[in-house]
């Protein structure tokens, strides 16, 4: 386990900078633009909407950012060690291959975007905060319930967090099958098989093999978007036609967030119990297995 | 264990190009060892079925393990400086110390701190912004703090200019050779090195063309330095090979010159230089069969 962990301390080493701006940045944007911003959409005054409002855009801000950015660095991994030569260096010293790719895998595709995301759920609680003080001053502040607001935080932010890990696994298939592609085929490898896929899709769009491979590939994304999603329809506003949600209205949300995270990551943990999961994790294993062989074969 | 590496009829192909053909020899423990051939004669081919990144044809122990299958346990206790150029550039000295630590069971990071002393670089230096010179100076001072018995080198100077080469030699020697571990080189700068061998192996197209002391190789190989007078009668005799000595005209052999010869000139010592131009040219001279020559 030490040599795991000293294989992950090196990702932390290698890319801390990138990885602290990836939440201090959006932070402290937010923060510098809580002066000139102004909460939208909500007819009544009251601190907690806005801070719960405040503070969602700034969860959901770090998180595209880090999906996007984690996406984008595991698409290079694959290649990594092999472009700087340091390939040599790190296969001079005990460990295995597995380990090697492993440890980048599971930093940049599970424990960024989960440390991430639980720094921007402390960085949203701030924003809300301030913005709620800098729309209502220091008065409303002590009328605001905190403690609801803080339980809603910590069961959403929990939620969110089982529910990330659970997509994470549920999007593995396609995230290291796109690695391998690279690994084997370079910089053209991710692209390419991509656009195979999608040929293949649109060419033989009738023949049930493709229409066998639309509907797995649907399944797959449908599993992430439920780990992330389930039981969020359950807290939709209604609108009926009106320009501004109403506070009873919201507060009634609000105070059904926690139960509604409680109920909803049984669930999320349950979908994982399908076939359909299990198989995607059985051909992202498979695509590891080719990300080994490569790194073998290259040295 | 009195043997470090033992390999029998080691082969190695790549496709349909043998890199290495039927290697048999030991290294026993407290050697440094030479490992000379031209480029493409196999050099980095053995060094790295040596450590198990390539898997060989034939018996391989080195430390008594299988480097293939047992490639994790034997690098515990082995350490290989594959090429000069390959410590992760984002890192800085201390980190590297830091992540060997973790990697390399028998990592000392307090000895790697000292041994950095003796160089140029700090901790806080990035391997980016290193010269050639001290990304080897700084490497060596990674590997050497870990306690192992054998330490492997993949033309571990190359491209570095001569100051920086005779620090990597003398702080090998100095801080890492112990009379217990062994120490397998392979490089081009025969001359350099000569010095700090006990041992050579010469590679060429992928056989082992020598295995030898450096004491025995006295013994066995002689060259002749004589008058230009004398050239045809050297010639006659087929020497392995006829070049110049500080000017004069000279022949090597294999044993002893023969006696129709031996008064037409001087005895001096053949450089490993002279010998490995002498027996790369020469590859049906096989290193077990020294009275075939």
């Amino acid at each position: 386990m030490t040599l795991f962990n000293t294989l992950l301390l090196r990702e932390w080493l290698q890319y801390k900078r990138a990885w602290i701006g990836l939440v201090l940045g959006p932070v402290l944007l937010l923060l510098a633009l809580v002066p000139f911003s102004q909460v939208e959409g909500i007819d009544t005054p009251a601190p907690e909407p806005v801070a719960l409002i405040a503070g969602l855009v700034t969860v959901a801000l770090v998180l595209v950012l880090t999906v996007v950015l984690c996406g984008y660095q595991l698409m290079g991994l694959a290649r990594r060690d092999q472009q700087d030569r340091s390939i040599e260096f790190w296969a001079s010293l005990p460990g295995s291959h597995a380990a090697s790719l492993g440890a980048p895998l599971l930093a940049h595709g599970l424990l960024v975007p989960l440390a991430a995301t639980a720094l921007a759920v402390l960085g949203g609680a701030l924003i809300g905060a301030i913005m709620a003080f800098k729309e209502f001053g220091l008065a409303a502040l002590h009328q605001t319930q905190w403690a609801v607001l803080l339980q809603v935080t910590i069961w959403m932010g929990l939620r969110l967090l089982v529910g990330l890990a659970v997509a994470a696994l549920w999007l593995a298939p396609f995230v290291v099958a796109l690695m391998a592609a690279s690994a084997w085929l370079k910089r053209w490898g991710a692209p390419l098989l991509f656009i195979a896929v999608a040929a293949f899709l649109k060419i033989y769009k009738n023949e049930p093999a493709a229409e066998a491979l639309a509907r797995l590939l649907t399944r797959q994304v449908g599993g992430a978007a439920q780990a992330m999603f389930l039981g969020a329809q359950t807290l939709l506003l209604k609108d009926e036609g009106r320009e501004h949600v109403g506070l009873q209205e919201f507060f009634d949300a609000l105070f059904r967030l926690p139960e509604v995270a409680r109920d909803t990551v049984p669930e999320v943990l349950q979908l994982m119990a399908q076939p359909q999961f299990i198989g995607g994790l059985v051909f992202a294993a498979l695509c590891f297995g080719l990300l080994v062989l490569q790194r073998k074969r290259s040295l | 264990m009195n043997t470090l590496i033992d390999a029998k009829h080691l082969s190695l192909r790549y496709g349909r190009k043998a890199a290495l053909q039927d290697l048999t020899f030991t290294i026993p423990a407290g050697r440094v060892v030479g490992l000379l051939g031209h480029n493409g004669a196999g050099k980095t081919s053995l060094m790295k079925t040596l450590v198990g990144l390539k898997r060989p044809e034939g018996e391989l122990r080195v430390l008594g393990l299988d480097p293939h299958t047992q490639r994790g346990q034997l690098l515990t206790s082995l350490c290989y400086i594959p090429d000069v150029a390959v410590l992760p550039r984002w890192a800085r000295a201390g980190e590297l110390i830091r992540l060997m630590e973790g990697l390399q069971p028998r990592f000392s990071a307090d000895r790697a701190r000292q041994l950095l002393k003796r160089t140029s670089v700090t901790e806080s230096d990035r391997v980016r912004h290193l010269s050639k010179g001290m990304v080897t100076q700084l490497h060596l001072a990674l590997v050497a703090a870990i306690d192992a018995k054998l330490m492997i080198l993949d033309e571990p100077t190359l491209g570095l200019d001569v100051m920086s080469r005779k620090s990597f030699y003398e702080m090998l020697i100095d801080e890492w050779c112990d009379g217990e571990r062994s120490v397998l080189i392979s490089t081009h700068q025969v001359e350099e090195v000569e010095s700090l061998l006990s041992d050579v192996m010469m590679l060429d197209e992928g056989r082992l063309v020598l295995n030898i002391s450096l004491a025995e190789m006295d013994q066995r190989f002689v060259a002749l330095s004589h008058d230009p007078d004398a050239a045809e009668a050297v010639a006659a005799s087929h020497p392995l090979l006829r070049y110049r000595v500080q000017g004069r005209p000279a022949a090597l052999f294999d044993g002893v010159a023969p006696d129709t010869i031996a008064h037409l000139g001087q005895r001096v010592r053949p450089s490993l230089v002279d010998l490995f131009m002498a027996l790369t040219r020469k590859p049906e001279i096989q290193a077990s069969t020294p009275e075939s020559a």
